[in-house]
């Protein structure tokens, strides 16, 4: 789940990966805008993104995703999303 | 061939064959398939049927989508209300039903079926609305208030500008009270149901490509065409066009497949 994501990665790699993962539900556009609104309204930036950082992000992503999926699927979405950010935190 | 593509080729047949088959008989009305009394019971049971299964198939399909969302998910109430708004319009339809396949009657309008059909809208617009409000509560980007505020005036100007134009004619046609103004109640409750499905299919695009945005896409040109064929039938029973119902068979045929193929989608959504 998003709360054990202790990761630290490159704002670049976090926007592109998630917005990646979330394009077969939302759409190209929409998981893109979706990402870029988040980060702005959480006031990330920087060149790299911390743990809190990314559980704050992936906390509203599940919230978004949740009027389409439901909690449960929503759930199991943001986890592999974790998971690859946590396998492209450990490769950088 | 997906799972999904082959309900898509189910509904394409479905419901594309009958709808061509409408569309046709006012272009070839001497064609041999619409000639005689056995052929138009055919064409009488086709449209029947065909209408009630797809409504069947949204309202059942609405109703479970609503029921898998949780208590607090946002999302929840606006289902329930789009489901209440599709049961209501097969509710109508049924009752419709009596008529078209045991009596062989000509419908009667008005009838009980206008209510159902009028209740309709009393679910589906506030259904569209709660879904843009779930959208913002979801924290999605939906656009600024100004935005969706000139949207929604845009399309209501349109829409009053295109409502006078073909309601004034039907207005000025002589007609029994009630029958004329669900003549002119219909058009107009579509056009207010415009209002929320315009705003929703601008955020809808922005989805396209995605599942939710394939869900959302077909529900709303659902409802798009379903506005267009209930101001045909408006038009053609102010003027007594009987010989064009087959267009607006056609039309509700699709209006009713789209509705349900987008509520089928959602269901999978949520249960794959």
């Amino acid at each position: 789940m998003a709360e054990r994501a202790s990761v630290r990665i490159s704002l670049q790699d976090l926007e592109s990966t998630v917005s990646r993962m979330l394009s077969p539900f939302l759409g190209e556009t929409m998981a893109r805008a979706s990402v870029i609104g988040h980060r702005d309204r959480l006031g990330i930036g920087g060149p790299e993104v911390n743990g809190d950082q990314v559980r704050a992000l992936m906390e509203k992503i599940r919230a978004g995703l949740n009027v389409f999926v439901g909690r449960e699927k929503s759930a199991g979405i943001v986890e592999e999303i974790v998971k690859a950010l946590e396998q492209r935190g450990a490769a950088s | 061939m997906s799972r999904s593509a082959g309900v898509d080729v189910l509904f394409l047949i479905f419901a594309g064959v009958p709808a061509l088959l409408f569309l046709c008989q006012p272009v070839f009305p001497g064609a041999g398939i619409y000639q005689g009394a056995a052929s138009q019971m055919v064409f009488t049971y086709l449209a029947s049927l065909t209408k009630l299964s797809f409504l069947a198939l949204a309202s059942r399909f609405a109703f479970l989508s609503a029921g898998r969302f949780e208590r607090d998910n946002p999302i929840r109430p606006a289902w329930f209300l789009m489901a209440g708004g599709m049961l209501c319009t097969f509710l109508g339809q049924a009752s419709l039903a009596p008529y078209q396949l045991y009596l062989g009657t000509p419908s009667p309008f008005p009838s009980v079926a206008d209510l159902f059909f009028v209740l309709s809208y009393v679910f589906l617009v506030p259904g569209l609305i709660a879904s843009m409000v779930a959208y913002r509560k979801a924290g999605l980007p939906i656009g600024t208030a100004a935005e969706r505020w000139g949207v929604g005036l845009g399309v209501g100007l349109v829409c009053t500008a295109v409502g006078f134009a073909i309601l004034r004619p039907i207005a000025l046609q002589p007609a029994p009270p009630l029958e004329k103004a669900l003549n002119l109640g219909y058009p107009i409750l579509d056009f207010v149901l415009l209002i929320p499905t315009s705003l929703l299919l601008r955020i809808g695009l922005r989805f396209r490509g995605g599942q939710a945005g394939r869900v959302w896409l077909t529900l709303l040109a659902g409802f798009l065409v379903m506005c267009v064929g209930d101001v045909a039938f408006a038009y053609f029973s102010a003027f007594s066009q009987e010989q064009l119902f087959p267009i607006v068979h056609a039309m509700f045929i699709l209006a009713y497949a789209l509705l349900a193929r987008g509520v089928v989608s959602q269901h999978g959504l949520l249960a794959d």
